[in-house]
């Protein structure tokens, strides 16, 4: 059994914290925990500290979820994003989300 | 009124997060697992468009393009092959092989949504 996200949740936020290494073995559960949080929770911030390596996958339900958040009229960013997890985003042509999504 | 759309991609969550985004638009979504599975699911039943991965076990996204194209019911068909940056050298096999377009992942839903648009008016 792998490690899981830690959720933290105030008022109308929800914080998940990523885990280290987000590749496709992770994808199904992080989706789940997406999900659950968009569904229930009017903000989302993700925590990068210790993100280590992303698979494209991972990184696909990152942009879903943040688009759903805000079609909701939510907010959503990445906080402390690790430099890994930022040469990743940026790696795959998503420099532009960096900017965006780190502005809370 | 919403496309039929069938989804290729032998990862769960990438067919989840095309699914998501086009039923979220109106689309009707089937979803297959390989190039195998979409031509048994298929088989001379038609979609509007149909959106398949490139790397897949059984039988990848390009033999898929071939088998469409080679089928009288699909051979119109728009078909979008999604890749990655690395994939980038299977572009040209994909419009060989008779793909209309191509998606890089990961994408934003917008973009989805745009380029179905285009290769759907």
């Amino acid at each position: 059994m792998g490690e899981t996200f830690t959720v933290k949740v105030e008022q109308d936020k929800a914080t998940v914290l990523l885990l280290p290494i987000l590749d496709m073995s992770a994808s199904d559960e992080f989706l789940n925990v997406m999900r659950t949080c968009v569904s229930s929770q009017n903000s989302l911030v993700l925590d990068g500290e210790h993100v280590q390596r992303v698979s494209t996958s991972c990184v696909q339900v990152i942009l879903g979820a943040a688009k759903a958040v805000q079609d909701a009229g939510g907010s959503f960013a990445i906080e402390n994003m690790s430099s890994d997890f930022e040469r990743a985003l940026s790696d795959l042509g998503l420099s532009e989300y960096i900017d965006k999504w780190s502005k809370i | 009124m919403g496309l039929r759309v069938l989804a290729v991609d032998d990862s769960k969550t990438m067919r989840d997060m095309v699914g998501f985004t086009l039923r979220n638009a109106g689309h009707d979504v089937l979803e297959a697992g390989d190039g195998q599975d979409a031509l048994e699911k298929l088989g001379d039943d038609c979609v509007d468009l149909i959106i398949t991965d490139v790397n897949m076990p059984r039988m990848d996204g390009i033999q898929l393009i071939k088998e469409l194209r080679a089928n009288v019911t699909h051979k119109t068909t728009p078909i979008l092959v999604l890749t990655t940056e690395s994939d980038s050298s299977k572009k040209n096999e994909g419009r060989a092989a008779g793909a209309t377009g191509w998606i890089v992942k990961p994408f934003s839903p917008e973009k989805l949504l745009q380029v179905v648009a285009k290769v759907c008016p």
